[in-house]
C-alpha cells in the first residue's frame, strides 16, 4: 500500500497544478465558447508570457507580483490586436470554425520559432525568492505551487465575477447564446470577440508568469499545455467554468497520484484514454457551458 | 464508372496538359548521371513531399484538414525499423506492413472523430500525433526488447548508388501518387469525396455515404503515408520520434497542402515547389526558425484571405486566361447594360 503522507503529498500537488491547468483551459474554454473558435496558439501565448516575464524579471529584478500587473493588461491588449488585425476576418468565412483553429495553428507556429530564434531551444527556467516549504496541519507543500495555486484561483474568481456579475459578462453571455438576438439588444459581437480573446489571453498571460517558477521552459512546450488544455474542455464542457475547475483539478490529481500506483509513462495513456471516451460517447463534457 | 471510362475522363480532361508536363519532367529526371549529391537529396526531399502531401490530400479531398499526417508517416518507418531490426522481416513485408498499421490507425481515427464536425477531427488529429509520441516514447515499458530510436543496419552499396537508388524510389512514390490521385478524381468515390467538400449535409440527402467514405480516405490516406515512411526509414535509416513525429514536419505537411490547394491533385505540386527551394534558401542564409515564422505567417495569410489555396487560384487564373470567350463574352454582357 501506499504511504498516506506521500498519499496526502501527491494529492495536495496535484490539486495545486490542477487550479494551474484550470486557469489555463479558462481562457481557451471561454473562446471555444463564446466566439467558437479553437485557438490552438493559446499554450503558446502562455510560453510567450512565461519567456517575456523571465527577461522582465531579469532585467528588472521586480517580482512575481510586479510582474503579473504588468503582463496581464500587457497580454490582454496583444491578445485582442491579434484578434483584431488576424483572427476576426476569419469569421468572414462560412467555415469559420476550422478558419479559426487552422489560423490559430499557424499563429502557433509563429510565435513558438519567434521564441525559438531569440531565445534559443535550450531549457530555462527562473530561481526564484519564493522557494522552499510551507508546512501546516502536518503536511508540507512548496511555497511556490501555494502561491501559484492561490494566484490561479483568483484570477478564475475574478474571471467567473467578470462572466457573471457584470454588464460586461452580461453582453458576453448574451453573444454566446444568441448571437443576433445579442445584437437586436445593441451587443456588438465584434467588440465582445476583442474582449473575450484579450481576456483569455490575460489569463494564459498570468498562467505564463506563474510558469517559469514552477517548471523549466522551451519554446516548444505549448504543445504538452494544448494537449492539456484540450482534455480538460472536451471532458468538462465547453464554457462551463466549473467544469473546467473540476476537469482541471481531476487531471492534476491524476498526474500527481497515478505515479504513485503505475508506471509515470503509463499516466499520459491514461489520460489519453479518458479523452478518447470523451469523444466516441460524450463530446459536449460533463457540465453544462453557460446556461 | 469503369477503369476504361476513367481512363479516357482524364484523357479528355483538359487537365492532360499538365500530365503531358508531368512525363515531361519524368523522361528529364532520368538523366540522373550529372546531379551532383546535393542536388539529388534536395530532389529526393522533394519527391518526398510530393508523396506524403498527396497521400493527406487524400482526406483534404473531401476538406477535413489532418494536422496528424506525420504519425502515419512515423509509424510506417517505426514498423519497419522493428520489423527489420528485431523481426528480421524481409525488407519489402516490413513496408508493407507500415503501410498496414498506418492504414489501421488511420481507421481508427477516422471510426472515432470523422463522425463529429471538421474542426473537431482537425484537432483530435493533432491529439493522435501526440499520442502516437508518447506510446512510442515509453515502448520500453510494453516491449522491454524495444527502443525509441532504431538505427538501421548500413546497406552494402556506394553513396552515389545509394543515393540514386531512393532518388527513384522516391521519384517512383511521387508519380504513383499523383496518378492515383488523379484516377481517384474521376471514380464514384471521388465523386463523393467532392461532394462532401462541397456541402456536407446535401451530399448525405443526396445519398452520399458520408461516414464511410471519410474513413476510407482517410485510412488510404495513413496507408500510403505509412508506405512512404517505411521507404524513407531506409534512406534516412535513423528512425526517432523527433525526426518522424515532429509537429514541424505535420505543419510543413499541412502547409503544402493547403497552399497549393487541397482536394486538387496538383495542389502538392505547387506547394511542395513554393516550398522546398524557399525552404532550402532561408536555412541556408538566415536560420530554420525564420523559414517557420515566415511559412507561419503566410500560412495564416492564405487561409483568410484565398482559402482555395495559391494552386486553384493559379489554376483558375490560367483557364480563364486560355478561355477565348471570356473577354468576347464579357463585352457582350457589357453592351447589353
Amino acid at each position: 500500500m501506499v504511504d498516506s503522507g506521500l498519499l496526502a503529498g501527491a494529492v495536495i500537488s496535484g490539486v495545486l497544478i490542477g487550479i494551474f491547468y484550470a486557469l489555463v483551459a479558462s481562457g481557451f474554454s471561454m473562446i471555444w465558447a463564446a466566439m467558437k473558435m479553437v485557438n490552438v496558439s493559446h499554450a503558446a501565448l502562455m510560453v510567450l508570457a512565461a519567456y517575456l516575464s523571465m527577461a522582465f524579471v531579469r532585467a528588472t529584478g521586480l517580482d512575481v507580483f510586479a510582474t503579473l500587473a504588468l503582463m496581464a493588461p500587457a497580454m490582454f491588449l496583444f491578445g485582442g490586436l491579434m484578434y483584431k488585425f488576424v483572427l476576426s476576418h476569419s469569421y468572414r468565412s462560412e467555415d469559420f470554425e476550422t478558419v479559426s483553429l487552422v489560423s490559430t495553428f499557424g499563429l502557433a507556429i509563429v510565435i513558438e520559432n519567434a521564441l525559438l530564434a531569440t531565445w534559443g531551444p535550450t531549457q530555462r527556467s527562473l530561481p526564484s525568492v519564493y522557494g522552499g516549504d510551507v508546512t501546516f496541519a502536518g503536511l508540507t507543500v512548496g511555497r511556490l505551487p501555494l502561491i501559484s495555486g492561490i494566484i490561479a484561483l483568483v484570477a478564475t474568481g475574478i474571471l467567473y465575477y467578470l462572466i457573471y456579475q457584470t454588464g460586461l459578462g452580461r453582453a458576453v453571455r448574451a453573444a454566446w447564446q444568441d448571437e443576433t438576438l445579442a445584437m437586436l439588444h445593441g451587443v456588438n459581437p465584434d467588440r465582445v470577440r476583442f474582449i473575450v480573446f484579450g481576456l483569455a489571453t490575460a489569463l494564459a498571460g498570468i498562467a505564463g508568469v506563474l510558469l517559469p517558477a514552477m517548471r523549466t521552459i522551451n519554446p516548444a512546450l505549448h504543445w504538452e499545455y494544448i494537449v492539456i488544455v484540450f482534455i480538460i474542455v472536451i471532458v468538462g464542457g465547453v464554457g462551463s467554468i466549473v467544469g473546467t475547475l473540476v476537469t482541471g483539478l481531476t487531471l492534476g490529481v491524476i498526474e500527481e497520484v497515478g505515479p504513485l500506483f503505475i508506471s509515470s509513462s503509463w499516466v499520459p495513456v491514461v489520460l489519453y484514454t479518458i479523452l478518447l471516451v470523451f469523444l466516441l460517447a460524450k463530446p459536449d463534457g460533463i457540465f453544462e457551458g453557460v446556461a | 464508372m469503369s477503369v476504361a471510362d476513367a481512363a479516357l475522363g482524364w484523357l479528355d480532361n483538359t487537365d492532360n496538359r499538365y500530365i503531358g508536363a508531368l512525363a515531361v519532367v519524368f523522361a528529364l529526371a532520368l538523366p540522373v548521371l550529372g546531379l551532383g549529391s546535393y542536388y539529388m537529396q534536395v530532389f529526393i526531399n522533394i519527391f518526398l513531399y510530393i508523396a506524403l502531401v498527396s497521400s493527406w490530400n487524400l482526406i483534404g479531398y473531401t476538406g477535413y484538414i489532418n494536422f496528424g499526417q506525420a504519425a502515419f508517416y512515423g509509424l510506417g518507418a517505426y514498423v519497419l525499423g522493428y520489423g527489420v531490426v528485431y523481426l528480421g522481416l524481409p525488407i519489402p513485408v516490413a513496408v508493407v506492413l507500415g503501410g498496414i498499421f498506418a492504414a489501421a490507425l488511420g481507421f481508427a481515427l477516422g471510426t472515432i472523430t470523422l463522425r463529429l464536425r471538421g474542426h473537431y477531427f482537425s484537432i483530435a488529429s493533432l491529439m493522435l500525433l501526440f499520442i502516437v509520441t508518447v506510446l512510442i516514447t515509453n515502448i520500453s515499458d510494453v516491449i522491454p526488447a524495444a527502443q525509441m530510436e532504431i538505427w538501421l543496419p548500413s546497406v552494402d552499396l556506394s553513396g552515389r548508388m545509394f543515393n540514386t537508388v531512393f532518388y527513384y524510389a522516391f521519384l517512383g512514390l511521387a508519380v504513383f501518387m499523383l496518378l492515383f490521385s488523379i484516377w481517384l478524381e474521376n471514380t464514384k468515390f471521388g465523386y463523393g469525396l467532392k461532394a462532401i467538400k462541397e456541402n456536407e449535409d446535401i451530399a448525405m440527402s443526396l445519398g452520399v455515404p458520408n461516414s464511410k467514405l471519410k474513413t476510407w480516405a482517410l485510412t488510404a490516406s495513413a496507408f500510403f503515408a505509412g508506405i512512404i515512411g517505411s521507404v524513407h526509414a531506409q534512406f534516412f535509416q535513423y528512425i526517432d520520434a523527433s525526426v518522424y513525429f515532429a509537429v514541424t514536419l505535420t505543419f510543413i505537411i499541412v502547409f503544402m497542402g493547403f497552399v497549393g490547394s487541397m482536394g486538387e491533385w496538383y495542389g502538392p505540386l505547387v506547394g511542395v515547389f513554393l516550398f522546398v527551394p524557399v525552404d532550402e534558401a532561408l536555412t541556408y542564409y538566415v536560420s530554420p526558425e525564420f523559414g517557420r515564422i515566415l511559412y507561419g505567417l503566410l500560412f495564416v495569410i492564405i487561409i483568410l484571405a484565398i482559402p482555395q489555396g495559391l494552386g486553384r487560384y493559379i489554376h483558375d487564373w490560367i483557364d480563364e486566361a486560355g478561355d477565348v470567350n471570356t473577354s468576347a463574352q464579357e463585352a457582350a454582357i457589357d453592351s447589353t447594360d
